[in-house]
């Protein structure tokens, strides 16, 4: 029995009134915010609390090109010299001309990450995307360092299936994420990201011209040190492709190699040590690509820039085309 | 531990308001004091010991001290100690465990037995003030003493105000648990709008002013101020002052809202600090249970004794020692510390300073001035008066955030005038968010909500706070709230 001193019953309809008008406010402004796709109209990409704006902005035009074409085929994934190396319209095109058939690869390079974090990241992109072929472009130094660079959120977790009361509120109300993504750009004040949202494409290429010349940083080769968690990271993504029947290709990915402390030896030695853990085939550098490759056409000491890229896309499209008709 | 759990805390709050309605009348304390039980234990089970214990301690002193022939002073300074002392021991348990540590080589056995180095201190220094100021009052016979041990215990560690008080007198709190409750659907609306500018002052303004500004520019931890030059160094203390504020404004948003919901009324404590004029305005703004009771405890007590010896109210002494007093008291409540006495004592400066402007420049006015100027005159005295009061109060927060030696490391760094201005746009935006609530405040009697709104436009601003709260909530771990410590 409800306590007469207590509850006064006879003004609950307030409560309720208001209450039902609060759901209302809130029902209203999220259908406002989709039917005016306010959201998108944000010039930053929304805030999905990975605390890296190169992931928001891939999902966000990855989003697009599945929104307009259905799915995605193949992605190239890797670290920031996939982002500044690898042009999927290049590729596209190129792949075409040798194979006859389609094959679009989308760039999801990510700036900072490690092989220690490619488990994570491919299970994202599993999950949001099925992809049937993923493209790993790898390099000595994912496996000689650990990164952090992408931070675990409520939206990511759910993404990849861990089911909780944030994940739902963060992944199926477009308001909150507009939100947040409103307050944080009032704080962002970083010409990394301002470069980041100016020069990558909708296809997540980063697109850049300029050059630096060379020999700005240490030319002493480094020592052949990979860790191996990176490597136990790497048998994980070959199982956790395996479990999802897709195919997986293992690349190569050059750095500014002629004068710098990477080496192709390094790379050769990289090479046999992910054949014999993963039991993947690797995919080297050859000569055909180092002779194209021109010292100059890095945007600094590890990055290609268009020019480097447009001859690596290239070349990448012939490789994958040959492991595809093997 | 973190307050702000919301899953559990929600639970937690619909469970006990649930049965709260349910009960009958006579039950309802009872209940109340089981929640707040159970809130505690959750915290810490030695902890809740201890206070249960430093609540037995003041009822009976309280009780002996009301009879005719009892020894009061003697009563009145036992009791205070007796306070003193556990406060003391809790505020600084990890001094005192060092210290067996280092005499001992060892904390010794009986202290992890009794469970001393489990005990959580939240709050400890708003329920010791409660304390006194129950025995104080009952000796100075403003009030009976309670002969219900659960209004006392209440009257403690009510959980709504464990955490960060506010600090209520004994006599206003034990009337209204006498007193039949009434929470009718208004109530009810009105305790969710305070709970919703609560935790929008909380997590959208405090947290992301700390996690995107303060945290993001100032790393590493610990912070050294001579590593940034004099323009960082004042955005860092406006930004601080807004975030400490909001802070603290925040949980006091909250506790009201949740003890409203129970039909109990918890004072106020803020009233727009940061529009204050002067510095004594501020205090009757900041804090002001805290500034109510030592004012009344400590400062006028000063007074009347000063100015029996000086009869002269200008007279130096009279100006300096109560102020000076007071705040070095109100320092030392926030920690037994050299910074938190210079954050005292530069408040004793700054009222000291006033009143001597003030004695000036009424002699001034009295000996030769007419009073001359226009309404916009006395209104931009008004605002550069506001302006320097919350310049002063905003330097003297970073004795009260950081130790002695990164004071004064931040003090000269700060005065080379070094360094350009960098335009962030959030922290333009935050302050203004702090003044706007500081205006809805003000403007609807601390009530968060005006009737004078359609009530859709009422509804449709809680939507919109609640969907910044969620956006916040949901990426950000929340931080402890900066008064939990004390």
């Amino acid at each position: 029995m409800l306590s007469p001193h207590t509850l006064q019953i006879h003004k609950l309809h307030t409560f309720f009134w208001n209450l039902f008008l609060l759901v209302a406010s809130l029902i209203f402004i999220e259908v406002g915010m989709r039917a005016f796709n306010l959201l998108y109209l944000l010039p930053y990409p929304p805030n999905l609390g990975s605390g890296n704006i190169d992931f928001d902005l891939k999902v966000k035009y990855l989003d697009e090109y599945v929104r307009q074409n259905g799915s995605v085929e193949c992605l190239v994934m890797g670290s920031s010299l996939i982002d500044y190396g690898f042009n999927p319209d290049i590729f596209t095109q190129h792949y075409a001309e040798i194979t006859g058939e389609d094959l679009y690869c989308f760039n999801f390079g990510m700036g900072g990450t490690k092989a220690n974090e490619m488990p994570f990241l491919m299970d994202f992109v599993i999950t949001r995307y099925h992809p049937k072929t993923i493209i790993y472009a790898t390099w000595p130094r994912d496996y000689f360092f650990t990164g952090d660079a992408l931070d675990t959120s409520a939206w990511i977790d759910y993404q990849t299936g861990t089911r909780s009361p944030r994940g739902w509120l963060v992944s199926n109300l477009e308001t909150i994420q507009f939100m947040h993504t409103t307050l944080n750009m009032l704080w962002h004040n970083d010409a990394i990201e301002k470069a980041q949202l100016a020069n990558t494409l909708q296809n997540g290429y980063y697109y850049i011209t300029e050059t630096i010349p060379p020999g700005t940083t240490s030319t002493t080769p480094m020592p052949y040190l990979p860790l191996k968690e990176n490597f136990s990271a790497l048998e994980d993504v070959v199982l956790l492709t395996q479990e999802n029947n897709i195919d997986l290709d293992i690349v190569a990915i050059p750095a500014r190699i002629a004068s710098g402390k990477y080496t192709t030896n390094l790379y050769e030695r990289l090479g046999k040590d992910i054949t014999k853990k993963t039991g993947e085939q690797f995919v080297g550098l050859d000569d055909n690509l180092l002779s194209q490759l021109s010292s100059d056409n890095y945007f600094d000491e590890y990055h290609m820039n268009a020019s480097n890229a447009m001859i690596y896309s290239r070349w990448l499209a012939e490789q994958i085309a040959g492991l595809h008709a093997q | 531990m973190n307050f702000i759990n919301p899953e559990l805390s929600i639970l937690f709050l619909v469970f006990t308001l649930a049965v709260y309605y349910i009960l009958a009348r006579r039950y309802q304390n009872i209940w109340l004091f089981v929640a707040s039980l159970g809130f505690l234990i959750q915290l810490s089970l030695p902890f809740t010991i201890v206070l249960l214990a430093l609540v037995a301690f003041n009822y009976s002193i309280a009780l002996i001290l009301s009879k005719q022939n009892a020894p009061k002073t003697w009563l009145l300074w036992l009791g205070i100690s007796g306070n003193v002392i556990v406060w003391a021991f809790l505020r600084e348990q990890n001094f005192f465990l060092e210290a067996f540590r280092q005499i001992f080589g060892q904390v010794p056995q009986v202290a992890h037995l009794v469970g001393l180095d489990l005990l959580v201190p939240i709050g400890i220094s708003f329920i010791f003030v409660q304390g006194i100021s129950y025995l104080v009052d009952v000796a100075k016979s403003r009030i009976e003493p309670t002969r219900n041990f659960l209004y006392l215990s209440l009257y403690l560690i009510y959980f709504p105000k464990l955490i960060s008080g506010p600090i209520e007198r004994a006599g206003d709190f034990f009337s209204q648990l006498s007193q039949p409750r009434t929470v009718n659907g208004q109530t009810i609306w009105e305790s969710f709008a305070l709970i919703i500018a609560g935790l929008f002052r909380k997590l959208v303004i405090a947290d992301f002013l700390l996690v995107s500004f303060i945290q993001q520019n100032f790393e590493p931890v610990p912070f050294e101020p001579q590593n940034f030059d004099s323009v960082a160094l004042l955005l860092r203390i406006i930004a601080y002052a807004v975030y400490l504020y909001n802070d603290f404004a925040g949980y006091i948003h909250i506790a009201r809202g949740i003890s409203q919901l129970f039909g109990i009324e918890l004072s106020q404590n803020f009233k727009q600090p940061y529009f204050a004029h002067s510095f004594s305005d501020f205090w009757n703004r900041w804090h002001i249970t805290l500034s109510n009771l030592l004012r009344d405890y400590i400062f006028y007590p000063i007074s009347r004794i000063l100015r029996k010896r000086y009869r002269s109210s200008s007279h130096f002494l009279n100006l300096f020692i109560p102020p000076m007093i007071t705040m070095l008291a109100s320092g030392l409540w926030h920690g037994f510390s050299w910074h938190m006495l210079v954050w005292g004592g530069l408040h004793g400066l700054y009222l000291f300073c006033e009143q001597v402007l003030h004695l000036l420049r009424s002699r001034l006015r009295r000996d030769a001035l007419p009073k001359t100027g226009s309404n916009i005159l006395a209104g931009f005295s008004k605002t550069l008066s506001i302006v320097l009061v919350f310049g002063f109060v905003s330097l003297a927060w970073v004795p009260f955030e950081l130790t002695l030696p990164q004071t004064l490391s931040y003090f000269r760094q700060l005065f080379t005038f070094t360094g350009t201005f960098q335009w962030y746009p959030g922290l333009l935006v935050w302050f203004g968010l702090s003044l706007g609530l500081d205006f809805l405040s003000m403007k609807t009697d601390a009530k968060m909500i005006s009737y004078h709104w359609p009530a859709w436009l009422r509804n449709a601003a809680l939507a919109l706070g609640i969907f910044m709260i969620l956006s916040v909530m949901i990426y950000n771990t929340s931080a402890p709230f900066v008064y939990q410590g004390f």
